[in-house]
């Protein structure tokens, strides 16, 4: 609700290009928003800390400048604060070895690619299992597919399972299939969908070297110290910003005991 | 403020982690155990702002969008399907399977269970049976004059007679496989039973392709390594601990705002 009534006052200032009293109150509220934002975000980062192949997500602030008005002394402009963007930080998390033949961490660039319901997705979280038919799938069921988009089926029979790190699986039996590693151009412009997994809006390639490591997990590479840092950082900030609201509002009053005084 | 409900998720995530934990090591000397481990994945994410949509009339897009995501959520708990370390134990009935592969053992009430426990025993008819007294598929009984029980890699039975020279064999012990072990579900007494998500068993005999051998006189330990266990319930409590501090930040935050009218 705070948004929508920020976003219809930051329109009619923008509108009658005038500064009013409220204008600081505005400008401050549209920061604090922005640190409810920040705050939502850090939340998700420590939530995940043990959330395997998880990317932190940062956001980043962007200003709304607003023309400057001719009743502004020395014509300064107003900046709004608004939530310009997240980022994510594609470092690698740390290799933890697990022991499962089907765990598989990927230590170079790259994604393995699965196919859900709604369409192939990008996951860097090798937490793989078996579907009852001998299908390589992830935790949530999706089919992990190899590089030529086609689901991997390990033979019942195939014993213990060996995977190279250019993902190619072999049973006792012989080579059974290699799984795909894909990369994107630019892994910001991927969109996170739950499930450990991302939506890729650019066409993939294959990913030269993804160097995958067998029995072992990708972890999240949320830094711990540099989230809760952050997070006192954001809290600090936001009382901060009620404090000033608070002064802001005894000026106000006294501004306008002022004005009815003198009238 | 969702930082509330995404540290919650957290936390409760965390929980489940340790539970899991202490399972492990409470059993982490039991028979043919095999620890688990808690898969986690993010929850769904609320879009301000899409990546790649346009910002301009021009027609160009933004880099990156804005995407909160709402927290953890717990995916699975997976069984590690590692070998256990094999004791030696010297009793004749005990059995480790070295390699893939599952006891059959028949339930009283005729479904068919599976153990890597091979802590067998005689029953009073000479039928060779689990701890809890349940069959042995399929079911070999050692003559009462017999001495000298002897199980072979490839889980054939064989028993000296009284009064003959050459053994004879009462029995072949047989392994099934699942093409999804992991999706057994766990019935406590170390029994497993099968499930739609492990497949049909593959039955087979030991130490022929893709079945393990039996080993007499061993038995295969818990896989539960105490060391990383431990590891991971100090990371498990120190992620609890912030998401309870992101949850008192949070809090700090609103109390603020509220005080703001005082």
């Amino acid at each position: 609700m705070a948004r929508g009534l920020l976003n219809r006052w930051h329109h009619e200032d923008l509108g009658e290009r005038r500064k009013h009293l409220e204008t600081p109150t505005y400008l401050l509220l549209s920061r604090m928003v922005s640190q409810t934002d920040a705050m939502d975000v850090i939340a998700n980062n420590i939530a995940n800390a043990s959330t395997p192949g998880f990317k932190a997500t940062n956001l980043q602030f962007s200003s709304y400048v607003t023309p400057s008005g001719s009743d502004i002394p020395g014509g300064a402009s107003l900046a709004y604060a608004g939530t310009g963007g997240s980022w994510r930080d594609t470092a690698s998390g740390a290799v933890q070895n697990t022991g499962s033949p089907l765990d598989l961490a990927i230590t170079g660039d790259g994604y393995f690619q699965v196919k859900t319901p709604n369409g192939n997705r990008l996951t860097r979280d090798g937490a793989f299992g078996l579907l009852p038919d001998g299908t390589l799938a992830t935790a949530s069921g999706a089919q992990v597919l190899d590089g030529s988009g086609q689901p991997i089926t390990v033979p019942p029979n195939a014993g213990t399972l060996t995977i190279t790190a250019d993902g190619i699986i072999n049973g006792e039996n012989g080579q059974i299939g290699q799984i795909g590693v894909v990369d994107v151009a630019d892994p910001q412009s991927l969109s996170a969908a739950g499930d450990n997994q991302f939506i890729s809006s650019q066409p993939t390639t294959a990913a030269t070297r993804p160097g995958i490591v067998q029995g072992a997990l990708e972890q999240s590479n949320v830094s711990p110290v540099l989230m809760i840092t952050k997070m006192m950082e954001t809290s600090q900030d936001f009382q901060f910003g009620t404090q000033f609201l608070q002064a802001e509002q005894t000026r106000q009053m006294s501004a306008i005991s002022q004005i009815l005084g003198q009238s | 403020m969702l930082a509330l409900d995404i540290a919650a998720t957290g936390m409760q995530a965390q929980q489940t982690n340790v539970e899991v934990i202490a399972n492990n090591i409470a059993n982490m000397t039991t028979t043919g155990f095999k620890g688990q481990r808690v898969e986690f994945q993010d929850l769904l994410y609320q879009d301000l702002r899409q990546p790649g949509s346009n910002s301009s009339d021009t027609g160009t897009i933004v880099p990156s969008g804005t995407q909160i995501g709402l927290g953890v959520k717990t995916a699975g708990i997976y069984r590690t399907d590692a070998q256990g370390q094999l004791e030696q134990t010297g009793n004749t009935l005990d059995n480790a399977i070295d390699g893939s592969g599952w006891f059959q053992i028949t339930l009283p009430s005729g479904d068919t269970a599976y153990t890597r426990d091979g802590t067998f025993s005689l029953a009073p008819d000479g039928t060779i049976v689990t701890a809890d007294g349940y069959v042995v598929q399929p079911g070999i009984t050692i003559p009462s004059n017999a001495s000298n029980v002897t199980i072979n890699a490839s889980g054939q039975v064989e028993v000296t007679i009284a009064g003959q020279t050459a053994p004879s064999t009462v029995g072949q012990l047989q392994l099934a496989t699942f093409p999804n072990d992991a999706g057994l579900a766990a019935q406590g007494g170390n029994l497993f039973i099968q499930t739609a998500a492990s497949g049909d068993p593959v039955t087979g005999v030991p130490g022929s392709v893709g079945f393990g051998s039996v080993m007499q006189g061993y038995l295969e330990n818990s896989n539960v390594n105490v060391v990383s266990e431990m590891t991971n319930l100090i990371s498990a409590q120190r992620a609890y601990e912030m998401n309870s501090q992101v949850i008192s930040a949070t809090n700090d935050m609103l109390s603020t705002l509220t005080q703001l009218r005082s």
